[in-house]
């Protein structure tokens, strides 16, 4: 009875909603799901037809994957160029925000009273302040602030910073790299074979044989061989300060530069707070067997604190990880066309907000459910490998 | 593991001391001496650049010229009582409050004035000054007298009223406010209109802060409650709020809600067509109300806020043991008081942490309203730099409009890390 009652009322105020958006969007001749028809065959869903046909004429100057895009392709071309901006701004994003978040939860429980105190105020800083201000910091007052590139600050002659953005050095291949790439897989079986081998000696003789040492070796020795045998198939390029740009390597835009950051300085103090939490979380007896057992400190980390503390990591940092992703739509505010920016134009160019907005919430779902399948899958590994 | 406190010897000269803990705690080994000085050297120049910055180069005028756009936006000055009003009634709940749940570490008052300090300086003239100091003495006030209706026996009562003294002003105060443009159609009664689009800055961004908190919590208790519920019709529509809002990010739903709401919501509410009994007039007018910018964002916090809540709720209910359910049961009690007497004050009690961290969150969030061209506390960054005399010199706004953020936000986590060890969480 309750749940028939709960049911209608949420069935006719759904029903009112819709409906009231339906006929507001006739009013102004417009279709609800324009992309919807029930003439084309399964799955009903047509990318082309309505306005996300249409040519969409703003330019997007940075794309991602090697995704071609121009202002003559059509409103779904620059959805889908969006779409890869925002995988790879998420992609760099959560892989330096990992390594900087366990740096510096690490560092908040080291005996060394400056580097905990330094850790502290970073987390407690960067953690307090709302991210939208960080990035229009990060992209107003330091990157935009950059010298001009004339008085581009050298890093080591390596890599330069300006207002024109930041300039790295950029692997780029040349023709050996086809052949030379099938050896690296090739490498990683070797390397694991070797050693199950060694570790199978270590068990039978009870002397130290070094497997990961021994799995390097043969990984480094099969891939650096192939590599100089094939001449060398991959180069670094690195940039060089021209007149009005860089030249050779790869430039950074400031916008790109200032999202990055932004959004890996701030998801790695709360990654921080994540991994001192699951390292104090393993009882004290843990470490104090480790050093009983006469290992040192980083074996210690390595072989009984991390495999322990990962596991109680992993649902946590799955959040992070989706928190960053959703949080790089805050692209809008540096002028970075992700796909939610690139939603946002397309609202203000072919007026179609209603379905606009739909799609966009489909995709961020979408690809929220692709982050979290990927982290189950690695968690319920883990799991299962350290039942065994 | 971490930095170790000695009992320092009073015997031993100053300087003795101060060796020792160095070598313990600086120059334990060869890779913590190196660490030690890299840092220094490091922290030495971020704080040279810093200091320089701030005391050089950074011409604070612009934050004197624009307090009032920080604080209170385009706020009309005659109405300006009302501002005084809301912050002396809040400054008097929370001195009583505070009084009569917790004690006040002294650490708290000392950090928050210490970080209120720059703000000061800053504002040593006008209005901001006097509305902030009175209200902490009121605050201290407050939290004086209630010192003997802690001791007395009269503290259980006490504490409901003031819970319930809470929840009234809340609503009298922020409901009317935020509902004026459908409920108070036109001008004339006894207050004048203050559009909300008038409204702006600190001002702004606390009403966003406090509504959403305020409507989105009670709201997210329902939810968790619905998910963890045997009926499944509203099991299944709980869960699937909850994970469609929590997979998308909160832009999105303020342009749902601005883009889609809004124009569902105006339209007039149209008869329902049935199967059998034709076209049905519910009589009840759900939709058909023109609202503002700033109801619009405040409705996009709430739906955000309330499923992060729901998920932090659930993991509370999940956390009181299935005894405390059978026990109520044993006692006689029905359904909805085991929920609300025993289930509910446990769960809720168990998860404080993470429910004020998701409140200092929700407070962060506000400042994405600047996406929708309000004029909150972030949006005086973009205003104040284009005014003749201060062109470009936004990163000193930034730098302001950031300890603003941070003071409130910091002090809401250490609020809550005492409230944590005066409820006793994680004890029992």
């Amino acid at each position: 009875m309750f749940q028939g009652v709960f049911a209608l009322v949420v069935l006719v105020i759904g029903y009112v909603l819709i409906a009231n958006i339906q006929t507001e969007l006739e009013g102004l001749g417009l279709n609800i799901f324009p992309f919807v028809s029930t003439k084309g065959s399964f799955p009903f869903i047509d990318f082309s037809s309505d306005f996300l046909g249409q040519r969409a004429g703003f330019k997007i100057d940075q794309r991602s994957f090697g995704f071609d895009y121009t202002a003559n392709d059509t409103f779904f071309r620059a959805f889908i160029t969006g779409l890869l901006n925002t995988i790879q701004v998420s992609m760099i994003g959560i892989a330096i925000a990992t390594v900087l978040g366990v740096v510096v939860g690490v560092s908040r429980l080291s005996s060394n009273w400056l580097v905990s105190r330094v850790a502290t105020l970073y987390v407690e800083t960067f953690r307090n302040i709302p991210l939208l201000l960080q990035l229009i910091f990060w992209y107003i007052a330091v990157f935009l602030k950059a010298p001009l590139i004339g008085d581009s600050l050298d890093f080591f002659g390596v890599a330069f910073l300006s207002v024109r953005g930041l300039a790295l050095p950029e692997v780029q291949s040349s023709s050996g790299f086809g052949i030379w790439i099938i050896f690296v897989p090739l490498a990683v079986g070797a390397a694991i074979a070797v050693r199950h081998m060694l570790i199978r000696r270590q068990d039978e003789t009870g002397k130290p044989s070094y497997p990961w040492w021994g799995a390097s070796g043969a990984f480094v020795a099969i891939v650096g061989v192939s590599f100089l045998i094939l001449g060398m198939p991959l180069a670094i390029d690195s940039p060089e300060v021209g007149q009005f740009s860089y030249e050779g390597g790869m430039t950074i835009k400031p916008e790109l530069a200032a999202l990055i950051t932004g959004l890996s300085v701030y998801t790695a103090s709360f990654i921080a707070e994540i991994v001192r939490g699951s390292v104090l979380a393993i009882p004290k007896g843990q470490t104090e067997a480790a050093q009983a057992l006469g290992f040192n400190g980083v074996q210690r980390l390595r072989l009984v604190i991390l495999p322990q503390a990962l596991a109680i990591i992993i649902p946590p940092l799955t959040n992070q990880y989706l928190n960053l992703m959703k949080n790089s739509s805050l692209a809008i505010a540096v002028a970075y066309k992700d796909l939610f920016d690139v939603g946002n134009v397309t609202i203000n160019q072919a007026g179609q907000a209603v379905p606009m907005v739909a799609l966009l919430m489909a995709a961020y779902l979408s690809l929220s459910l692709t982050i979290s399948a990927v982290m189950n899958g690695i968690y319920s590994r883990l799991k299962w490998r350290s039942a065994r | 593991m971490t930095a170790q406190r000695r009992p320092i010897a009073s015997a031993l000269p100053p300087y003795v001391v101060a060796v020792r803990w160095s070598r313990a705690n600086l120059f334990s080994s060869f890779g913590n001496s190196v660490l030690t000085i890299v840092m220094v050297a490091l922290i030495g120049f971020a704080g040279y650049q810093g200091a320089r910055f701030v005391f050089a180069t950074a011409e604070w005028e612009i934050i004197e010229a624009n307090r009032g756009l920080l604080f209170t936006g385009r706020f009309p000055r005659d109405e300006f009582w009302r501002i005084w009003m809301a912050l002396h009634g809040v400054a008097v709940l929370a001195g009583f409050s505070w009084r009569i749940w917790g004690s006040l570490s002294p650490r708290l008052p000392l950090i928050f004035a210490a970080a209120c300090v720059p703000l000061y300086i800053l504002m040593l003239e006008g209005d901001a000054l006097i509305l902030t100091s009175t209200s902490i003495v009121t605050f201290a006030a407050a939290y004086f007298a209630a010192w003997p209706v802690r001791l007395s026996r009269f503290r259980d009562r006490a504490r409901s009223v003031t819970v319930w003294l809470w929840i009234i002003g809340f609503a009298a105060v922020m409901l009317p406010t935020a509902l004026y443009p459908s409920f108070l159609p036109g001008q004339g009664g006894l207050f004048s209109h203050v559009p909300d689009r008038e409204w702006g800055g600190l001002l702004l961004t606390m009403i966003l802060a406090t509504v959403g908190i305020g409507v989105a919590f009670p709201l997210g208790v329902l939810l968790a409650i619905g998910r963890a519920s045997t009926f499944p019709v509203i099991r299944i529509f709980c869960v699937a709020y909850i994970e469609l809002i929590r997979a998308v990010p909160l832009v999105t739903i303020l342009f749902m809600s601005f883009f889609i709401l809004r124009l569902a919501i105006k339209h007039p509410t149209s008869p329902i067509p049935t199967f059998f009994f034709g076209s049905i007039d519910i009589g009840i007018p759900i939709t058909g109300y023109e609202m503002s910018v700033v109801s619009m964002a405040m409705l996009g916090l709430i739906i955000f806020s309330a499923a992060y809540i729901a998920e932090i709720v659930r993991g509370g209910l999940q956390a009181v043991p299935r005894g405390q359910v059978e026990a109520g049961q044993a006692l006689g009690l029905g359904g909805l008081q085991v929920l609300a007497l025993i289930v509910l004050p446990q769960a809720l009690r168990a998860v404080i942490p993470a429910l004020v961290s998701q409140f200092i969150s929700l407070f962060k969030d506000t400042s994405l309203v600047f996406i929708l061209a309000l004029t909150d506390l972030l949006a005086v960054y973009k205003i104040a730099p284009s005014q003749p005399g201060f062109i470009g010199h936004h990163t000193e706004v930034l730098l302001f409009i950031g300890l603003v953020y941070w003071v409130i936000a910091f002090s809401m986590s250490r609020a809550s890390q005492q409230l944590e060890s005066s409820l006793g969480v994680g004890e029992r």
